[in-house]
């Protein structure tokens, strides 16, 4: 018994050491090309092309369910990007608060003919269009409850213009963002059917005027615990990922997308729990199955701000469903395992998630759990289990250190010196006790999956001022929107900018 | 017999703890050096305020701007470049050109010219970048050499926009141009727009690529180039692409030879409104509302009926914009036609 846990522990170490090496691997053939796109951003100015009349237009769809608190702020926000021609189109997804009401009151819209309105995609039936000629680039449908897949597919069918970027009610763009997308785009239009933007966590940054003025780290541990994930996954993950061609998400708060492949590979899929995974991959298998050239691609300097959970318990909801929208992907697209034809997806991206989301936590739990045992019948035998931790810990920390660099070679990193002590520091308490509690809710989540559990658990509405949550409405999936636990709040007040500083 | 996998743990461990402490380390490195720069930087510009105010003031003036007086350390000259530099970036014509001639005059060109030849790639895209917003003209022939090294990579637009920020002569322009073309044949609003940062009119030369009729992108790229222009000597080659066989000529053809819809005789715009395929019938109906040109409004009203959705939805708008003219009775009644409304 005692050898089987000891030897069960050191495999599971070197099975997390080998996750960690996996992403250095990605990294390292990669990098020529990542290199290529860091060098690109860092000498780029986007003030010239953002009044360019050659910049393809784009449609901002918002998907919003219950957004009252945050809506017109962040329609306020959006409508100042720099872009030379873009639409906003809110879909109101049946919300039960006041969303419709105060986007009719505050840009005093009315209804109008759904001119553009097309059914290419399948979507619940639109109630309303409501326009106001005085601003020209605001669109709100009004329209039955269908989750977010469902609103994504009605903005889809609202948008006149050939390009859609998805962007959560609740997240805050930086000016130049979406220009920055769209160069990508415009370096191959034809290949470039899909690109992420990079997302960042606001809590504890001063916001003003609908801006992250000024980022930093949180003061709760909690968010900070996530902007060390964050940039983690973004800036270590994803840049190698998306060189490898290997990206299978474009995060749902910041995306762009080629609306006609949208199109063909059927638009959003409804019920879906990971409606942002899930389109990236429809978009890969439709491709290479028919061996059209093409790439999902990550552009690290097109930064989205939102706003992470503070709590446990909206943390933990997260998690299970992200889990959840993963194993269901995964099991959708099982057939592109190891098919050839399916190149870096079906070889290395999803073998990846499966080994990543489904083994992972267990072998973390289980390692632990067995040292613990083995330690407990030979209290001798401890320095195995420090070991164990001590792997989780540093594979941990060249990862986090790796996509600090980055951040800092690239991107001239603003966060103060003192908060970086303070990520250096979280990025090591997440092995002792935060990745154990992630794992379990990986572990719970896939109990969910296997239960065909959809509950969404409690969403909240945040103000991005206010330190109280109200918890809004407790909700059951499919027909609900499908989002993260909300935040958000008033950012402008009337025409004068409120700089407040979070927390 | 428990010691050996122990050992071998302990091996990866002290790996991992060397890689993220020289990692951590190379961080603090690099943010006290650059901390260390923007320091001296700020102080640099403070000191030079009045010399600021001194351009600011004179940036109209009649006399070339001077550079500053007595002797500038390099990081002085570092700071001063940066301002400049930012300035150059918001403003045009000839209060630029007082810049960049200042620019000049101080060194920077060269400066940056001699870093072009650096054996580190990011320091070569760097100066390219700067040596674009300061215009050296002097440095064309360089960058586009510089330019034929990127091939196929995200960093040759900031090159190529460079070259053309330079360029002096339309064979310069032409030869980034077809390399642009030959490296990122996809690339075609992108190389419009670098095109298009440079201080020459290519209007030349993308008539010039118009007679390349067998090439189908550098047709294309004139064809994005001329839309939005207002060139009478382009009409004639356009109006030939529109029975191109390539469809996506022929549709970049009619969106450029509807911009020059005053010269397009009525039985030709007719044609267009009657093509074969939908996108030009869209486009050409949409520039009948967006021009408010006097043509027979049956047509419009035929293209309500038309089997595209676009096509109906540019009639209608058209039809629209044409104001009381119009409004026949069927443009109130869109649902009528299938989806409009």
């Amino acid at each position: 018994m005692r050898t089987f846990l000891l030897d069960y522990g050191i495999a599971a170490t070197y099975l997390i050491v080998g996750s960690g090496l996996m992403y250095l691997f990605i990294l390292a053939v990669s990098h020529q090309r990542m290199l290529s796109i860091v060098k690109s951003s860092v000498n780029s100015r986007y003030r010239e092309l953002a009044g360019s009349e050659y910049v393809p237009p784009v449609s901002i769809l918002v998907p919003s369910f219950n957004e009252e608190p945050t809506i017109i702020e962040n329609v306020h926000s959006l409508m100042t990007l720099e872009f030379p021609v873009y639409e906003i189109v809110v879909v109101n997804d049946g919300s039960t608060d006041r969303t419709l009401q105060v986007l009719l009151d505050t840009f005093e819209l009315q209804p109008c003919s759904p001119a553009s309105f097309r059914s290419l995609v399948p979507s619940k039936a639109i109630r309303n269009v409501y326009r106001n000629p005085l601003y020209p680039r605001l669109v709100v449908i009004d329209k039955e409850n269908g989750g977010k897949a469902d609103a994504l597919n009605a903005g889809i069918n609202a948008a006149q213009y050939p390009l859609v970027a998805t962007i959560d009610a609740d997240s805050l763009l930086e000016k130049d963002a979406l220009i920055r997308l769209v160069k990508v785009y415009m370096e191959n239009p034809q290949q470039h059917i899909a690109v992420g933007g990079n997302v960042r966590i606001a809590n504890g940054s001063t916001i003003g005027d609908g801006r992250v003025l000024s980022p930093k780290l949180s003061n709760k541990w909690l968010p900070a615990m996530q902007y060390v994930e964050y940039v983690r996954a973004f800036l270590g993950g994803r840049i190698g990922w998306s060189a490898m061609n290997g990206l299978l998400i474009v995060s749902g708060a910041f995306g762009l997308f080629r609306k006609d492949y949208l199109v063909k590979v059927g638009g959003y899929e409804a019920g879906c729990p990971g409606e942002d995974m899930n389109i990236v991959m429809k978009l890969h298998k439709y491709m290479l199955d028919r061996n059209l050239p093409y790439r999902v691609v990550f552009c690290p300097d097109a930064v989205c701000w939102t706003q992470a959970p503070d709590t446990l318990r909206m943390l933990g909801a997260q998690r299970r469903r992200w889990l959840r929208g993963s194993l269901w992907n995964v099991s959708r697209f099982r057939g592109m395992l190891f098919i050839p034809k399916y190149k870096v997806i079906g070889w290395l991206a999803l073998p990846y998630t499966i080994i990543y989301e489904i083994f992972s936590p267990w072998i973390r739990i289980s390692g632990l759990a067995a040292l613990v045992g083995y330690v407990l019948l030979d209290m001798t035998q401890l320095p195995i289990l420090l070991i164990f931790l001590l792997a989780n810990l540093l594979v941990g920390m060249v990862f986090t250190c790796g996509s600090l660099l980055i951040e800092e070679l690239a991107f001239r990193s603003s966060i103060r010196t003192n908060d970086l002590l303070r990520i250096i520091g979280f990025s090591a308490m997440m092995a002792l006790g935060y990745d154990q509690l992630s794992a379990c809710w990986k572990l719970l989540g896939l109990w969910d999956y296997l239960r065909r559990n959809d509950a969404w658990g409690n969403m909240v509405r945040r103000s991005w001022q206010d330190e109280a949550a109200i918890p809004v409405v407790s909700v059951k999936a499919r027909v609900s929107r499908t989002k993260t636990p909300q935040r958000t709040g008033r950012l402008t007040d009337g025409h004068n900018p409120i700089y407040i500083e979070m927390e | 017999m428990w010691m050996e996998p122990f050992d071998q743990a302990a091996t990866v461990l002290y790996a991992l703890s060397l890689t993220s402490a020289g990692g951590f380390a190379a961080l603090f490195l690099l943010r006290a050096r650059r901390g260390d720069a923007d320091e001296r930087t700020r102080q640099s510009l403070e000191k030079h305020q009045d010399y600021f105010a001194y351009l600011s003031a004179n940036i109209d003036g009649a006399e070339p701007l001077l550079p500053p007086p007595g002797q500038l350390s390099p990081i002085e000259l570092k700071a001063i470049q940066s301002k400049l530099l930012e300035w150059i970036e918001t403003i045009g014509g000839e209060y630029r050109g007082r810049l960049t001639a200042l620019c000049r005059e101080l060194g920077l060109v060269e400066q940056e010219r001699k870093r072009l030849r650096s054996p580190k790639h990011a320091v070569r895209i760097e100066a390219a970048y700067r040596l674009g917003i300061m215009r050296a003209e002097q440095c064309t022939d360089e960058l586009l050499q510089l330019l034929e090294q990127e091939g196929g990579e995200s960093t040759a637009f900031v090159v190529g926009r460079s070259a053309a920020k330079c360029a002096e002569t339309l064979d310069q322009l032409r030869r980034l141009l077809l390399h642009l073309i030959e490296y990122h044949p996809d690339a075609q609003q992108l190389i419009a727009d670098i095109i298009a940062s440079s201080s020459l009119d290519p209007a030349p030369l993308y008539i010039e690529l118009l007679r390349m009729e067998d090439r189908e992108t550098p047709v294309c790229v004139a064809l994005i180039g001329l839309t939005g222009r207002n060139d009478p000597d382009a009409f004639g080659p356009l109006n030939r692409f529109i029975s191109s066989e390539c469809k996506e000529i022929r549709i970049k053809a009619a969106k450029a030879l509807l911009q020059y819809s005053h010269m397009l005789p009525m039985e030709r715009l007719g044609d267009l409104i009657r093509h074969s395929d939908w996108e030009i019938r869209a486009v050409a109906i949409k520039a009948i509302g967006e021009w408010q040109l006097d043509f027979d409004i049956e047509a419009l009203n035929e293209g309500m009926a038309d089997e595209e959705w676009w096509v109906r939805h540019y009639s209608a708008a058209s039809l629209a914009q044409l104001g009381p003219a119009g409004y026949p009775d069927r443009a109130f009644d869109l649902s009528a036609e299938g989806g409009t409304r």
